[in-house]
């Protein structure tokens, strides 16, 4: 596929021929200058934080809340009338490699065996343009997990920053399309270019100070399920906010309700949490995991052990947000390395 | 603060061992200086870990919520804020006083790891402390000095009351007030904006909001078994994520701890879209002292005035 040089000087007039055809979406602050992915009318007023932005991207392919159906009923009748989101095409650009992958774990959850139409729209619909980090935030490990600095799969196009251009490669047909429509006079990017990407991409990974050994994590986490003093210990502090869940760029869980006045009204689902008191909480009123210790074995379970069951792959990327955001700080990979002082319990 | 936490550590250590408590909840440090976690101590030997350091963040009277009398009795590390939040939760009777034993910290201030960031690369930071005006942060490069103004938490800046009011132990010296007439600059700006800008500020500060309820879950005033924003039957607000039903929530929120929040910057802290909570609730506190002479946590005896109903009132039954 071909890469191509964007001086940096031209990266804004790149972004407004990308625009012309779709909506642009990339980190903007609002006017109490709070980063979001929100979308973009002008090129200058996308800001890049170094590392990965505060929030993940994941509510631009599944928002906070989204309506699924409309209804309206009588006595003897009733109309159902279902609202799929719009197909608008949309690129999102200033996505980081850990999550665009995200998206990609995310895509097994909701693309498998019976594809979400919300979510296939939005993700049909949307071209990710992530760009290579170049600084590692503290909380960042996602070299010990995974090559996303590298391979950035998950990514339609990527841009590493070099010298005074981007590297712009094409990593899949959407990308190479995109690149097709947009790319102009850019020259194509030389061997020694390509090989300049690899050389950013391998700093970065060594600039990361968490460094963890991630060498059989899942029959690891497998072995510990029984252990309940080790999850206790490590969630004791746990408040049992939504905060690591919601940040988290793979969390996908939801909750589907209705919402009714007069006969009218619509079904709509809303991010949930495996940490919200009432996730598991069944009609009888029953509990199948009652205590904050056994949600946050659930989270640390469903990361390393369940999510390579179903899908084959990690659900952890290493963006580190769920140890940023905490208000007790609880780090998820200090708890992996917790477990290999562990003794070997016997399965539950 | 290394005297102070061997003085802490001491403390503990001896209070475990005589067995007048069960357990110590205070903090410790996790990999990084700026990432500190509660820290629950049932061992003297579990006190070795204890720090106190500028960012001990979270109030840790969040943790008695629940405790029941049979546990004995739970020693806690308490800012001045964190005392008050003792003292409300004594007053609004969710606690008794014989169930805590109070490790009194005066505190000079919690560093924002945010502003912090600002200044320097946080993953060269090695230490950092608070002396009087100043903020000193250890890199591998040496030492250096910033004001405390640029560097400490909102709260801390407008902090009243940094001497826990209420201890068993008090470590250390008390400190001098940073803003003894709590004045408040961003509250007058508040303050002087017309209702119509106002409620535009706030209303696109709630549609950030995620409702992943953090603001609630940090709070050591917030201790309904069930919080009004989440409950199924009845169920008072949609958990669709709008602009509206996030006001909503925001807002009754801010209603159900007016008089009650003692201003610890729990959740300004951990709200991950940075809504002004602060803000709203030093609002709502300021309302309720002027109209009530009420200022929340400094009196044991003195229950909220929303939480009060008094037949004497010369407003009671007059049919409003």
């Amino acid at each position: 596929m071909k890469s191509y040089l964007l001086p940096k000087t031209q990266l804004a007039s790149w972004l407004s021929r990308v625009q012309a055809d779709r909506t642009l979406y990339a980190p903007v602050a609002d006017a109490d200058g709070v980063l979001d992915w929100r979308e973009v009318s002008d090129p200058a007023q996308i800001v890049l934080p170094p590392g990965v932005p505060d929030l993940p991207v994941k509510k631009l392919f599944f928002p906070t809340s989204e309506t699924m159906l409309q209804y309206a009923y009588r006595a003897d009748k009733a109309a159902v009338v279902a609202t799929p989101p719009p197909a608008t095409p949309f690129a999102v650009f200033g996505v980081r490699p850990c999550d665009a992958l995200a998206q990609q774990v995310a895509d097994l959850v909701f693309l498998g065996d019976l594809p979400d139409p919300y979510y296939q729209a939005r993700r049909d619909a949307g071209t990710i343009i992530a760009v290579n980090c170049t600084e590692a935030l503290p909380e960042c490990f996602c070299a010990s997990l995974n090559d996303c600095l590298t391979e950035a799969p998950g990514a339609d196009v990527l841009l590493t920053p070099l010298d005074d251009a981007y590297l712009v490669a094409a990593l899949t047909h959407k990308g190479e399309d995109l690149l097709a429509a947009t790319a102009g006079d850019l020259p194509e990017a030389t061997e020694a270019d390509l090989a300049r990407q690899a050389e950013v991409a391998a700093a970065t990974a060594a600039a990361q100070t968490r460094k963890i050994d991630m060498e059989g994590v899942t029959e690891l986490v497998r072995a510990a399920y029984g252990d309940e003093d080790f999850w206790k210990e490590h969630a004791e502090a746990c408040v049992g906010c939504g905060v690591c869940t919601f940040l988290c760029p793979t969390c996908t869980c939801f909750d589907v309700r209705d919402d009714a006045i007069s006969g009218r009204g619509q079904r709509f689902r809303c991010w949930d949490t495996c940490q919200f008191a009432d996730f598991s909480q069944e009609a009888s009123g029953h509990d199948a995991r009652a205590h904050q210790w056994q949600k946050q074995r659930n989270r640390i379970c469903h990361k390393f052990w369940y999510s390579v069951d179903r899908t084959g792959v990690l659900s952890c990327v290493g963006c580190g947000r769920c140890l940023r955001g905490c208000a007790s700080h609880s780090d998820i990979a200090a708890t992996i390395e917790d477990l290999k002082k562990q003794p070997v319990t016997p399965d539950e | 603060m290394p005297n102070q936490t061997d003085q802490l550590r001491q403390s503990c250590r001896r209070l475990l061992s005589e067995g007048t408590v069960t357990k110590v909840i205070g903090y410790r440090e996790g990999r990084a200086p700026y990432h500190v976690s509660p820290h629950f101590a049932t061992t003297p030997e579990d006190c070795d870990a204890l720090v106190l350091t500028p960012f001990c963040t979270q109030n840790l009277v969040r943790y008695l919520r629940g405790l029941k009398p049979e546990e004995g009795k739970v020693a806690l590390v308490v800012k001045g804020c964190d005392a008050r939040a003792v003292t409300a939760l004594l007053a609004e009777h969710q606690l008794t006083r014989d169930q805590v034993y109070l490790l009194g910290v005066p505190c000079e201030g919690l560093v924002d790891v945010d502003k912090l960031a600002q200044k320097v690369r946080l993953a060269e930071v090695q230490a950092v402390r608070v002396e009087g005006q100043m903020v000193l942060v250890t890199t591998a490069a040496g030492e250096q000095r910033f004001p405390a103004e640029d560097l400490l938490e909102d709260c801390c800046r407008l902090c009243q009351y940094p001497n826990p009011l209420v201890v068993d132990e008090m470590l250390g010296e008390e400190v001098t007030p940073r803003n003894p007439d709590g004045e408040d600059a961003e509250l007058a700006r508040l303050e002087a904006m017309s209702p119509a800008e106002r409620q535009e500020y706030f209303r696109r500060a709630f549609s950030r909001c995620v409702r992943c309820y953090a603001c609630v879950r940090t709070c050591p005033m917030c201790y309904c078994t069930t919080c009004f924003a989440v409950q199924n039957k009845p169920q008072w607000l949609p958990r669709t994520v709008g602009t509206d039903e996030n006001e909503m929530f925001q807002l009754g929120r801010a209603m159900h701890l007016a008089g009650r929040c003692v201003q610890c910057g729990g959740c300004d802290r951990v709200c991950p879209v940075n809504l002004p909570l602060r803000l709203l609730n030093a609002k709502m506190a300021k309302e309720v002292q002027e109209a009530y002479a009420h200022v929340s946590g400094l009196d044991a005896e003195k229950p909220p005035p929303l939480a009060t109903f008094d037949s004497q009132d010369r407003d009671a039954g007059e049919g409003h």
